[in-house]
C-alpha cells in the first residue's frame, strides 16, 4: 500500500476515525497497532509474521537483559544474530546467491534465480535498526525495558515509518506512545503542508524524473555527458524521493498525535562530507554515530599503541562502510560508503570539520560547489547498475558519441533545473516568508494543482522502451 | 488554522480559474463526460489494407507476435493468405477495438482469426491504455467507443474520480496538461540550441533504442510492467471475465462467422510448468473451459519445449530464428484446423 494511493487515502481515513473516537489510550495503540499489521501485510501476510516474531523475540530478550544481568552479554549477543541474521538473509541472500547461480551457470548447472529468489520483506532495515537502538540501549542501561508488549509492537511497527524511518529511537516515539492523546487542531494544522509537500516531491518530482533517469542508467554504454545530466537528475530524483517520504511520514505521524524526527536538512547545501550526513538521512547518521562511530573511536582511544591518525581514520571509514552495506546488496553502495568514508577522513585531515564555516563568502561558495560535485559523484556511484559499468564510463566512454548525446542530455538538465524549481522557492520562503503568509498558501495551492495534473491512474502509465 | 483557510482558499480559486480557462482554452464541454478523449483513428486505412491482402487467416497481438511470426513462412506452410496485424504496446482493448472496427467490419473478413496472448492479458481491460497508449489504442477506434471507455477507464475509477473526471477540468484534462508541460520542459531548452520538438523526439529514438539499453534494464522494465497482470484480482478468471473484452470478442466472432483461435505464447519469467503458480494454473483452467463453451480453440504454447531460451532475446520476445521457429510450431498447430 503506498501513500499516495487511492487504497491508502481510504485505509487512512477508516484507521483515523476509529483511533480518534476510540478515547482511552490503551485502544488507540491496539487500533494503531492492527493498522500497522494490516499496513504491512497487505502485500504479503508473511511478512507481518516476520515483523510480529522478531519483534516478540527482542522484547522478550530485552526483558532477560534486564532481570538476568550476568547474562545480558549472552542474551544481546542473541538478539543481534536474530536481528542481523535476519536482515543478512533477506537482503543479501539474493546477492550472493545471483553470484553462486552465475558460477553454476558457467560448469553448465542452470539453477533457477527465480525459483530461489526471496523476495526483502519492505522496511526490514528501518525496523530492524530500531529494534537494534533499543537492544543496545537496554543492554547499556540508558534505557528500561519495555513492560507492555503492545507499547513495543507498535514502537517497531509504527506504519507511518515501517516502510522507510524515519528510524525513530524509542526515547523520542515511546514517551508519545504510554501518554493519553486528544484530538488537537494543531496536529492538522502542522501535518497539511508535509502531506501536500511530501506528495508533490513524490508524485511530480521524482518519479518524473526516474523516467529518463533510468533510461540514461539503464544503457550499456552511455556517453559521460549522458550519465553527467542523468546523475545530476538522480541527484534531484533522491532527494525528492526519499524526503518526500519522509514529509508524508511525518504529516501522517501527525495526524495520530505522534511527533517525529526530521531526516532531513537542505542536505544539498552541506560544505563537508560530515555536514552532509548530519543533514541527509539524519535518523540513520544519528544512528551510525551513536552506535558504531563513537563506540568504535573510544575503543580505539583506548589502545593507546595505535597511531592517532588510525584512531582518526578508522572510525568514519567503518561507519561508512556499514552505512554502504545497510543501503543496499551490491558492491556500487560498498563502494559509495567507502567512498564517502574516504572523504570524510581527507576533509578531517586537511582540518575541515564538520562546522567548518568561513567569513569569506567566495570561499564558502567554493566549499559548497566542491562539496556539492563530490556529492554528485557520490549518487553516480550509488545509483551504476555495477561497478564495471562505471569504471567503464568514468575510463572509457566518450563524452559524446553521437549529436544526440548532447540533446538528450540538454533535455535531461532542462527537467531537473524546472522541477528543482519548487523546492529551492520552497526553501526560499521557508526563509523569508512568516510562517502561515498567503504567499506559502499560494505556494501550496499552486503545487496541489500540479499534482492532480500529474496524478496517474490506478493502472501503469508504464511506456515499454520498445513502443 | 489561519494556515490552512488561507491555503483551502487559494485553491479553491484556482480550481475555479482552471475549471473556466481549460474548457473555453481546449473546447471541452463542461461536465465533460467521463473517460479520455480518444486521438486519431486509422481504422479506414487498415480496412483497406485487410481489403486488399484478401487474408483467410488474420492475426492480431502485440510485440509478441510482431516478432515471432513471419507472415510469408506461414503463409507457404498453411497454404492460405495472411494478414498480420501485430502491434508492439497493444493488449486486450486494442485487440478487441481490431476486431471489432476492422476485422469484423472489413468487406473482405478472414474465416479465421488467431489472438496471440499471455496468461492474463486478455481479461484485463485497462492494461495499456493510459498515457501514451492511448493514441496507440485510438487507432483503431471509430469516434464513438461506449464499451471500450466503459470497461478500460470508468470501471476503473472510484466514484471520487468520475466526479473530479467530469467536474475538475484539471483533473479530467490532466493527460492534456501534462502534456503540455512535458513539451515545455523536454523541448525549450535543446530548442534553444536549435533543434526542435521533432528533432528532440528523433533524438530519443536514436539514443534509447533496444540495442543502446542494457539486458537487465529491459527486463526489469517489462517485468515490473507485467506485473500488474499476477495481482490476486487479476487472476481471478471469473471475476474478471464480465469487465473484460474477450465475451464480446467471442460474440463479435460468431455473429461475423469467424473462428476465434487464442495462443497462449511462452514468455520466458517462469522456468516451467511446474513453477506456475495454483493461481494461474487455475486461471489458465477456466479459460479454457470458457472457450470450450464458446467454440473457441485455444493453443496453448507457454511451456513449449521447442522453444528453448537460445531463441528468445529477452524474456518475450523471439530471435529471428526464433520467429522461424514459432511459425513453424504454430502454423503445424493450425493446419489441422483449418484444413477441417
Amino acid at each position: 500500500m503506498s501513500f499516495t494511493s487511492l487504497t491508502f487515502v481510504g485505509f487512512l481515513l477508516i484507521v483515523l476515525a476509529l483511533y480518534w473516537l476510540a478515547r482511552r489510550q490503551a485502544w488507540q495503540n491496539i487500533i494503531l497497532l492492527a493498522a500497522s499489521y494490516i499496513f504491512y501485510g497487505w502485500l504479503n501476510p508473511w511478512y507481518g509474521v516476520l515483523l510480529g516474531l522478531s519483534s516478540a523475540a527482542d522484547f522478550f530478550i530485552a526483558l532477560g537483559i534486564a532481570r538476568y544481568r550476568n547474562r545480558s552479554r549472552a542474551l544481546l549477543t542473541l538478539s543481534l544474530l536474530l536481528n542481523l541474521g535476519v536482515l543478512a538473509f533477506f537482503k543479501y541472500y539474493d546477492f550472493f546467491n545471483v553470484g553462486l547461480v552465475a558460477q553454476l551457470a558457467k560448469v553448465g548447472v542452470h539453477a533457477d534465480v527465480f525459483l530461489v529468489s526471496i523476495l526483502l520483506p519492505a522496511g526490514l532495515s528501518f525496523y530492524t535498526l530500531r529494534k537494534l537502538a533499543y537492544i543496545l540501549d537496554v543492554s547499556r542501561g540508558a534505557f528500561q525495558p519495555v513492560e507492555n508488549f503492545v507499547d513495543f509492537s507498535l514502537y517497531v511497527s509504527f506504519f507511518p515509518q515501517i516502510v522507510a524511518g524515519p528510524i525513530e529511537r524509542i526515547q523520542k516515539l515511546l514517551p508519545q506512545i504510554q501518554l493519553p492523546r486528544t484530538w488537537k487542531p494543531e496536529f492538522f494544522s502542522a501535518a497539511w503542508p508535509l502531506l501536500v509537500m511530501g506528495v508533490f516531491k513524490k508524485v511530480v518530482v521524482a518519479d518524473t524524473i526516474s523516467a529518463v533517469v533510468d533510461r540514461i542508467f539503464g544503457m550499456q554504454s552511455p556517453s559521460k555527458a549522458l550519465v553527467l545530466a542523468a546523475v545530476l537528475g538522480f541527484t534531484l530524483q533522491i532527494l525528492a524521493d526519499f524526503s518526500g517520504y519522509t514529509d508524508m511520514a511525518r504529516g501522517i505521524a501527525l495526524l495520530f498525535g505522534f511527533e517525529t524526527s526530521e531526516n532531513f536538512n537542505k542536505p544539498y547545501l552541506a560544505l563537508t562530507p560530515s555536514d552532509f550526513w548530519n543533514r541527509w538521512h539524519i535518523t540513520l547518521s544519528n544512528f551510525l554515530r551513536d552506535y558504531i562511530f563513537f563506540p568504535l573511536r573510544r575503543a580505539l582511544l583506548k589502545k593507546r599503541t595505535l597511531p592517532a591518525w588510525l584512531v582518526q581514520a578508522i572510525p568514519p571509514l567503518v561507519t561508512m562502510f556499514v552505512s554502504g552495506l545497510w543501503h543496499g546488496a551490491g558492491w556500487t553502495y560498498l563502494l559509495w560508503g567507502i567512498y564517502y568514508g574516504v572523504l570524510i577522513v581527507i576533509y578531517q585531515s586537511s582540518g575541515i570539520q564538520v562546522n567548518w564555516q568561513q567569513s569569506n563568502k567566495l570561499k564558502v561558495l567554493i566549499a559548497w560547489l566542491v562539496m556539492f560535485s563530490l556529492i554528485v559523484f557520490g549518487w553516480f556511484l550509488f545509483r551504476a547498475p555495477s561497478i564495471a559499468w562505471a569504471g567503464q564510463v568514468l575510463f572509457q566512454a566518450a563524452w559524446l558519441t553521437k549529436p544526440q548525446d548532447a540533446i538528450i542530455a540538454l533535455m535531461m538538465l532542462a527537467m531537473a533545473a524546472v522541477y528543482s524549481f519548487p523546492l529551492i522557492l520552497k526553501m526560499l520562503l521557508d526563509r523569508f516568508s512568516k510562517p502561515g503568509s498567503w504567499w506559502l498558501a499560494a505556494y501550496f495551492a499552486v503545487i496541489t494543482i500540479v499534482t492532480i495534473v500529474y496524478i496517474n491512474s490506478s493502472n501503469p502509465d508504464f511506456i515499454y522502451f520498445q513502443f | 488554522m489561519s494556515s490552512f483557510r488561507r491555503y483551502l482558499l487559494v485553491l479553491c480559486l484556482l480550481a475555479i480559474a482552471t475549471s473556466v480557462y481549460i474548457p473555453l482554452k481546449w473546447g471541452l464541454p463542461y461536465p465533460k463526460a467521463p473517460g479520455p478523449k480518444l486521438g486519431a483513428s486509422l481504422v479506414a486505412q487498415y480496412k483497406n489494407e485487410l481489403n486488399k491482402s484478401g487474408a483467410d487467416l488474420a492475426l492480431i497481438g502485440d510485440s509478441v507476435l510482431f516478432h515471432g511470426v513471419i507472415p510469408d513462412q506461414m503463409a507457404a506452410l498453411t497454404g492460405r493468405k495472411i494478414y498480420k496485424f501485430g502491434v508492439p504496446g497493444t493488449a486486450s482493448a486494442a485487440w478487441y477495438l481490431m476486431l471489432k472496427n476492422v476485422i469484423a467490419a472489413a468487406a473482405h473478413k478472414p474465416r479465421y482469426l488467431v489472438v496471440t496472448f499471455r496468461d492474463t492479458i486478455l481479461t484485463v481491460p485497462d492494461y495499456r491504455v493510459n498515457g501514451k497508449y492511448l493514441n496507440l489504442v485510438s487507432r483503431f477506434a471509430t469516434s464513438k467507443e461506449p464499451l471500450f471507455i466503459q470497461r478500460s477507464f470508468i470501471q476503473q475509477m472510484s466514484p471520487v474520480e468520475q466526479l473530479a473526471d467530469q467536474y475538475l477540468p484539471i483533473y479530467g484534462s490532466r493527460l492534456l496538461a501534462r502534456d503540455k508541460l512535458n513539451y515545455f520542459i523536454r523541448y525549450s531548452l535543446p530548442a534553444v540550441f536549435g533543434c526542435n520538438a521533432k528533432c528532440t523526439d528523433k533524438a530519443n529514438i536514436i539514443v534509447f533504442r533496444d540495442n543502446n539499453l542494457g539486458q537487465n534494464s529491459l527486463t526489469n522494465a517489462a517485468a515490473s510492467a507485467e506485473a500488474y497482470l499476477y495481482t490476486p484480482d487479476r487472476l481471478d478468471f471469473s471475476r474478471q471475465l464480465d469487465q473484460s473484452f474477450l465475451p464480446e470478442m467471442v460474440r463479435i466472432a460468431r455473429e461475423n462467422k469467424i473462428q476465434l483461435i487464442l495462443v497462449r505464447t511462452k514468455h520466458l519469467n517462469a522456468a516451467s510448468e511446474k513453477s506456475e503458480s495454483a493461481a494461474l494454473k487455475n486461471y489458465i483452467q477456466a479459460l479454457k473451459t470458457y472457450a470450450a463453451q464458446n467454440n473457441v480453440i485455444v493453443l496453448d504454447f507457454a511451456y513449449d519445449k521447442r522453444l528453448t531460451r537460445k531463441l528468445y532475446y529477452d524474456n518475450y520476445h523471439t530471435t529471428m530464428a526464433g520467429a522461424v521457429v514459432f511459425t513453424k510450431i504454430l502454423s503445424e498447430a493450425l493446419l489441422p484446423i483449418i484444413n477441417k
